[in-house]
């Protein structure tokens, strides 16, 4: 059984917080962004050292995706332990089946990255099984 | 197991939602239990058999498998 601590209108500081930690990662990765978009309309061939842009110190580019984790984690977690309106024996179960979704979804996703893209870091898998288990709970409270 | 949740809601015309309300549970709940996909707890089967005033073999009903 998975306990729910944290009342049902939780979820919407969650949310909030959420939105804080992609507002904060696309700040920290702009540069990259307009790199890439750069290299994209020039039709130029990407060379980060060729093409450097700073619209942002690196310390900072570093402070803010740490930032962006540290509030997507509690988000996520945040939203994880919410109640819904009503919370009863049928949600358990959701939750229970949602758990094991998003097990094998991060291990599909982590073989897949390793495979055809770069191996996703350490906190990634975490974030990504965290949202890999409240899109699987929502599909199934949905379609099931 | 089978269940004659429908039937008895519709002796005491009741909706899904009425009942889900007095036992203390979602109206999604009382859908799956009703279509059997979801067998409840023996607390919640035993506050359905109170709700109804019946016993609880009148609302769940084992297969001859089970």
């Amino acid at each position: 059984m998975i306990k729910t601590f944290l009342p049902n209108y939780t979820k919407k500081i969650a949310f909030a917080l959420y939105l804080v930690a992609v507002v904060f990662s696309c700040i920290a990765n702009v540069d990259s962004f307009l790199s890439g978009y750069h290299a994209a309309s020039t039709k130029a061939e990407y060379n980060p050292e060729n093409i450097t842009y700073d619209s942002i110190p690196n310390n900072l580019e570093k402070r803010y995706t740490w930032i962006s984790l540290a509030f997507s984690f509690t988000g996520l977690l945040m939203y994880i332990f919410s109640k819904e309106k009503v919370e009863d024996e049928y949600m358990q179960l959701l939750r229970i089946k949602a758990l094991t979704w998003s097990i094998v979804l991060t291990w599909l996703a982590v073989i897949f990255t390793m495979i055809f893209i770069t191996p996703l870091e350490g906190l990634y898998v975490l974030q990504f099984q965290l949202v890999a288990f409240l899109g699987s709970f929502a599909c199934l409270k949905r379609f099931e | 197991m089978q269940n004659t949740l429908k039937i008895q809601r519709a002796i005491k015309n009741v909706t899904q939602a009425e009942l889900a309300d007095a036992i203390g549970v979602s109206r999604q709940s009382i859908n799956t239990i009703e279509k059997g996909k979801f067998v409840p707890s023996t607390m919640l089967a035993l506050k359905f058999a109170r709700f109804f005033e019946v016993p609880v073999e009148k609302i769940f009903i084992l297969d001859e498998d089970d």
